[in-house]
């Protein structure tokens, strides 16, 4: 068991290590922040003394050990634009994201469990396969098509909604429907389908010869069995969420993460970007890792391979 | 169309119903008072004087005073005192400015000489590289600024300079509180940073978010606004929706073929063909483009009046020469044509200089300005047309030891004729300095000299047209056009731009802008 965790802990760091290394290698092989800073132009001169400036003219490998010496150590260095520790500019808009992504998270597995199970107890009926329809639709559409249309019906035509910014509650509700949709609709049709499968297993026929009614049946046995594979799913559903809050984020000019680390992209900011991809790695992994023990937990079979 | 249907369908009963709960919930971007909330499409890096791009022309007139201020609508240069009440010329490379007494500055200390040297020093040495660009472009021939009395000042330039008042009223010539740069450290005060204009810098958010408020300390009419807060919306069609939605009272740029979105009964369009040309720059150091035949060639295959109607309307002006009406006359020269289409004329060259089909790539970074790739596009069938095996390229950078082509802009930063051409082709500009553009006619340098520093405006314009005429003979450039575009703002709003100024300056003192009931 001790083992299990050791090794498990172990890739999570060279995840996070590799997709680093990754990532610090990538962004600047494609240019320096230089050409993003000065659109216009700048002199060859004015150019080598910002970037001795800012440690970049030294070897790749070189600014990468220091840089990992200082993230070892808490650092995380400023931000190349604003010059502000990048630790700070993400603590700034923490709050925006996570309460997005929070109840975007929330609301999906509330309305896509009972949603689920509610069609495959219709399995066949016109309201399962219109909602198995609509799923198959919303599923396929990305993100930002999805967030325009609707910032095109509810701000541009209707004006009900406002579309820019995070200044109010009633800023949430386009981009929480958005992000919820998406989980939403994967969500719903994978809830079905175990189902689907749980009330189809010769077990339930036991437990219904037992004599025992057709609610306790469905919800104590088969509603039961069905939630272990949506647990995988649910880590699914998490990483999903963030890595659709990054288009969301910058579609309603929303002051999260997703949209510093965007810019950070854009802008070549370095320091920005690694801090965020370091983020980013580290809840896919986290979500990973916490996915595996909890499947480990409800699954024994997996725990006495282990 | 979708709209149009909508409209005339039966989703118009609940769009009417949907209204009036609209009006109660849609404006949740906070308002006070007297706020104007302006959806910009890009941010500065910072706000400070060394900012010289469109996106920060959008802040800085609002921040920060100049020694000597321009009317801000007059097309031709008019001038007025601002930080200096008045200014002589005490021998022909030292001006001597006297300072207006009592000016406030936004951290509460009253400006003195030490300030102004400070603030135009940081510029005319550049010792800090940031102000390369600034001092390249406006400041050359600006030795340094010292001090003569309290209230006093020198400004010493290398050269006499004819266009003292225009320079130095150009804004990254303003002024900053010493003590304050000095206490904050260069970043901090580059992101929050003390001027002395109508309005003080009271929020900012990395590049997505600012609020100016107005100073009541200012030594002028005080401004008519409580707040701007300016918001970061890359996106044009979240911009126009944001706008229409109420969540916004002013946006900017605005294609002309984008306006159209935009219902007139409830909002003003703004609209004005910019005096700047989107350009092409020549690497006349590369193998291939070295030979003035070929850049000839390919400044001659340009069929620019298709270009502009096609990308820009009927609003746009397709490039005749590197001049713009605002010089006023006699510097501006009506009817003067240096650029050509000649198809047959470029074939002729190129079959001449013996091209052997290398490959002439056009490179661009996405979104650098709008419409270039479709104009790189059409361009490169053009340079086909004429036996050219022309290539578009996106690039990420731009690799100068390589590149062949690249967009870029000139902007008349000043109206002179200067103000459009020594700011980007002088030899302290980058196209100089990193040897694309490198001018083979033995008359160049001594009409440029005529051009920039002569006195008689007779001589100067003479000067200059035979300058742009060579230019174009050289094809170190191609200019393509001058692009159209709209601000919009909501009934209510009256504002009209600042046509004294640089593109895209954006000022919101007194007199320049009327916040009414929405």
């Amino acid at each position: 068991m001790l083992a299990y965790f050791a090794i498990r802990s172990g890739r999570l760091l060279l995840t996070a290590f590799l997709v680093l290394l990754f990532a610090f290698i990538t962004l600047r092989l494609s240019g320096t922040p230089i050409d993003k800073m000065y659109p216009e132009g700048i002199t060859a001169e004015a150019e080598a003394a910002l970037l001795k400036e800012w440690g970049l003219d030294r070897p790749m490998p070189e600014q990468f050990v220091r840089y990992v010496g200082q993230i070892l150590q808490g650092d995380f260095g400023v931000s190349l634009q604003s010059r502000r520790p990048v630790v700070d500019i993400y603590l700034e808009v923490l709050e925006p994201t996570l309460i997005l992504g929070g109840v975007a998270f929330v609301l999906s597995i509330l309305l896509a469990i009972p949603l689920g199970v509610f069609c495959a107890l219709r399995y066949g009926g016109l309201a399962d396969s219109s909602i198995n329809a609509a799923s198959f639709v919303v599923y396929a559409m990305p993100h930002f098509i999805t967030a325009i249309l609707l910032i095109y019906l509810f701000g541009y035509v209707f004006h009900l909604l406002p579309t820019v910014g995070a200044y109010g509650p009633l800023n949430y509700v386009l981009p929480v429907t958005v992000l919820t949709l998406g989980s939403l609709a994967s969500l719903t049709r994978y809830m079905r389908g175990a189902m689907l499968e749980q009330l189809g297993a010769e077990y339930l026929r036991t437990a219904r010869a037992k004599g025992l009614s057709e609610g306790h049946v469905v919800y104590r046995h088969a509603f039961r069995n069905a939630l272990i594979p949506i647990v995988t799913l649910i880590g699914m559903d998490i990483i999903g969420i963030v890595t659709g809050s990054l288009l969301v984020e910058v579609v309603f000019a929303w002051p999260g993460v997703g949209r510093v680390f965007i810019g950070a992209v854009q802008n070549r900011d370095y320091a920005v970007f690694q801090c965020g991809i370091l983020f980013y790695s580290f809840i896919v992994v986290i979500v990973n890792y916490l996915v595996d023990l909890t499947y480990m937990l409800l699954d024994p079979r997996i725990r006495v391979d282990a | 169309m979708l709209i149009d249907s909508l409209r005339k369908s039966r989703w118009r009963g609940i769009a009417a119903a949907a209204l009036t709960v609209a009006t109660v919930v849609a404006s949740t971007v906070p308002a006070a008072a007297s706020e104007l909330r302006i959806g910009v499409s890009s941010h500065p890096n910072t706000l400070a004087l060394n900012e010289t791009g469109n996106d920060a022309a959008q802040f800085l007139y609002n921040i920060y005073d100049t020694l000597i201020e321009v009317d801000v609508y007059a097309a031709t240069p008019k001038f007025k005192p601002g930080l200096a009440l008045s200014w002589t010329q005490i021998s022909p490379t030292v001006t001597e400015l006297t300072l207006r007494p009592g000016v406030t500055m936004h951290d509460g200390r009253t400006m003195t000489a030490e300030d102004v040297v400070f603030s135009l020093n940081r510029v005319f040495e550049s010792k800090d590289p940031r102000f390369a660009t600034a001092k390249g472009r406006f400041f050359d021939n600006f030795a340094k600024a010292e001090t003569a009395g309290d209230m006093t000042v020198r400004v010493i330039t290398h050269r006499p300079e004819p266009l003292f008042n225009v320079l130095i009223s150009s804004r990254n010539a303003g002024i900053t509180s010493k003590a304050y740069v000095e206490e904050m450290g260069p970043d901090k005060a580059a992101l929050q940073p003390v001027g002395t204009g109508p309005y003080k810098v009271v929020e900012v958010k990395d590049k997505r978010e600012t609020v100016l408020e107005r100073f009541d300390g200012y030594w002028g009419a005080k401004a008519p606004v409580d707040r701007i807060r300016y918001l970061r919306v890359g996106e044009l069609a979240a911009r126009v929706t944001a706008l229409v939605n109420g969540e916004l009272d002013f946006i900017t740029n605005i294609p002309p073929d984008q306006a159209k979105l935009i219902p007139t009964d409830k909002f003003t369009l703004v609209g004005t063909t910019w005096p700047m040309f989107h350009v092409v720059v020549l690497n006349m150091s590369d193998p291939v483009l070295k030979d003035v035949r070929i850049r000839r060639a390919m400044n001659l295959a340009i069929d620019r009046t298709a270009l502009t109607n096609a990308l820009w309307g009927k609003e746009g002006i397709p490039a005749t020469a590197h001049q713009f009406p605002n010089y006023g006359e006699p510097l501006y020269i009506p009817g003067l044509k240096t650029i050509k289409y000649d198809v047959a004329e470029a074939k002729r060259l190129v079959k001449e200089s013996g091209y052997d089909g290398q490959p002439i790539r056009i490179s661009f970074q996405p979104n650098y300005y709008l419409y270039f790739d479709l104009a790189a596009q059409a361009m490169a069938d053009m340079w086909s047309a004429i036996g050219l095996n022309a290539k578009i390229e996106q690039v990420e950078k731009y690799d100068y030891k390589t590149v062949q082509m690249r967009p870029w802009s000139n902007p008349m930063y000043y109206p002179d004729p200067m103000g459009a051409f020594d700011t980007h082709w002088s030899k302290a500009s980058w196209t100089t300095t990193r040897k694309m553009f490198q001018p083979q006619n033995p008359e160049w340098d001594k009409l440029y000299e005529t051009a920039r520093f002569e006195t008689d405006p007779m001589k100067r314009r003479d000067a200059y047209k035979n300058l742009i005429t060579i230019g174009e003979e050289e094809a170190g450039w191609i200019l393509l056009y001058q692009p159209h575009e709209y601000f919009a703002m909501r009934k209510g709003v009256e504002w009209k731009i600042p046509v004294g100024l640089r593109p895209y300056a954006l000022t919101f003192g007194d007199g320049q802008i009327k916040l009414g009931a929405k």
